[in-house]
């Protein structure tokens, strides 16, 4: 499912294989020493690394992480000025007006990273209609907020 | 049944037992008002980079003089629901609770026990203190804890940190030395971190503690590897819960107390109740709230004989 959720936002390889360990519904970024431990012990280990997403029913709950290496090579990217970034991250959608930029071409449906001024990653949105529409643009579908309202919202990955 | 509980609260418990209790130990039960602090990640941030950022939201930021990375903020919203914070930038985290971690000194390359890990504030400092090289073990007994550290770990970006949910008092399952352990025990508390803690504590609740420390501590200080250093810190200011802690694993022996070196705090009590203790518990560090402006708490540093 990781794989899968990377392929919606790019085809370039973001990550070597050989370093992702799978812990229950969890992936890890490890080190080999780091994987050594966790094989070598007979307890079952909860997590391990950075957490690169975790599968959630039938969708995928990416980390802060993962949404940072793939925002340098994902297709498409929209940029909010301040308001609208702070408003995203309280789970609010995205309306035309607080998009200051916009990465590659994306069609209605398309899956879009979030991003504020400063290039960080936070969070997903998906294209409702035309960016150089009026009103609401971008739904919100994944923000780095969630734990705090402690409501998951995890990507359906068909 | 009331009445017995009215019995025991004039006996053991209320604002006026701690208040004696404390003077009796040359502290003071003074209500103090605890500064707002973050701790910097310097995995993922540079001091000058956070503290202009806290300041363009109208943050004021202020290094705490004997904490590496640790700041007091004061502003007019919560530091725990900003872009900065879910990124991982900086951790919500008391003043005291900063200590313990700063006292075990963990270094690149280390294998590192933190055995009553969630909610995942000093596993998190560890990692930052070990450069994000060498490992963290992180165990938590309790399920209902576990979504709490797991989310931390993963906003903090450790890269080195294994988890394992179990009893510390356990760990010898785990069938690993370690060069240092961090126990930074279950504990009663204290009044100055929770409003409601004068009308909820009493003396067996607090032996209770006192108890489970003890069997988590034998157990634990057994995993260190020989020379290897554990750091024993409690949020409590009770001295069944610390410096008669220390007294009793002293008394088991294969340990000695090396001083704490921290800019703050008295010495750790050596009499205690009209009881002599071990006169290195002075290498401990108690922070009484009236005289830190912290909550109360306490650390010591035992090292494992070679």
């Amino acid at each position: 499912m990781l794989w899968k959720f990377i392929r919606i936002f790019t085809q370039a390889p973001i990550i070597d294989e050989h370093t992702v360990l799978k812990l229950g519904s969890g992936y890890y970024l490890v080190d080999e020493k780091l994987r050594r431990m966790v094989v070598g012990t007979n307890m079952t280990c909860a997590a391990a690394g950075i957490l690169l997403g975790r599968e959630f029913g039938t969708g995928f709950l990416p980390s802060t992480y993962l949404l940072t290496l793939l925002c340098n090579k994902a297709e498409f990217k929209v940029t909010l000025n301040e308001k609208g970034a702070w408003l995203f991250i309280c789970a609010r959608d995205i309306f035309s007006e607080s998009i200051i930029e916009v990465t590659g071409k994306p069609s209605v449906r398309d899956l879009v990273l979030v991003m504020n001024a400063k290039q960080e990653c936070l969070g997903i949105g998906s294209v409702e209609q035309k960016l150089q529409a009026r009103g609401l643009v971008i739904k919100n579908v994944y923000d780095i907020g969630w734990f705090v309202r402690k409501k998951a919202k995890p990507i359906r990955i068909d | 049944m009331e009445a017995t509980t009215r019995h025991t609260r004039t006996q053991d418990s209320g604002e006026e037992f701690f208040r004696k209790r404390y003077e009796s130990l040359g502290g003071k039960l003074t209500h103090v008002p605890l500064k707002n602090a973050i701790r910097m990640n310097p995995l993922q941030t540079q001091e000058y980079i956070l503290k202009q950022r806290l300041e363009s939201l109208g943050v004021i930021v202020e290094k705490i003089p004997y904490c590496r990375n640790g700041f007091w903020t004061t502003g007019k919203f919560s530091l725990g629901s900003i872009a900065e914070h879910f990124l991982g930038y900086y951790y919500v985290q008391e003043t005291a609770s900063q200590l313990p971690v700063q006292v075990l000194n963990p270094e690149p390359g280390d294998l590192v026990l933190d055995a009553c890990a969630s909610p995942g504030g000093k596993t998190t400092q560890l990692q930052e203190w070990m450069g994000g090289k060498g490992c963290v073990v992180a165990i938590e007994r309790k399920p209902h804890r576990m979504p709490q550290l797991l989310h931390n770990l993963e906003r903090m970006r450790t890269p080195g940190v294994i988890v394992f949910q179990m009893d510390a008092a356990n760990a010898a399952r785990l069938n690993m030395h370690f060069d240092k352990i961090l126990l930074d025990a279950p504990c009663s508390g204290n009044y100055a971190a929770d409003k409601e803690w004068l009308l909820k504590r009493d003396i067996t609740g607090i032996r209770t503690s006192a108890a489970i420390q003890r069997r988590i501590l034998g157990e634990t200080i057994k995993l260190l590897k020989p020379n290897g250093v554990l750091v024993y810190s409690t949020c409590s200011l009770e001295p069944e819960e610390n410096e008669l802690n220390m007294q009793w694993i002293l008394e088991r022996g294969g340990v000695v107390l090396e001083p704490t070196r921290l800019g703050i705090g008295d010495a750790g009590l050596t009499t205690v109740f009209g009881r002599k203790l071990h006169p290195t518990i002075k290498n401990c560090t108690r922070c009484w709230p009236h005289k830190t402006g912290t909550q109360g708490f306490f650390v010591a540093r035992l090292r494992k004989a070679p």
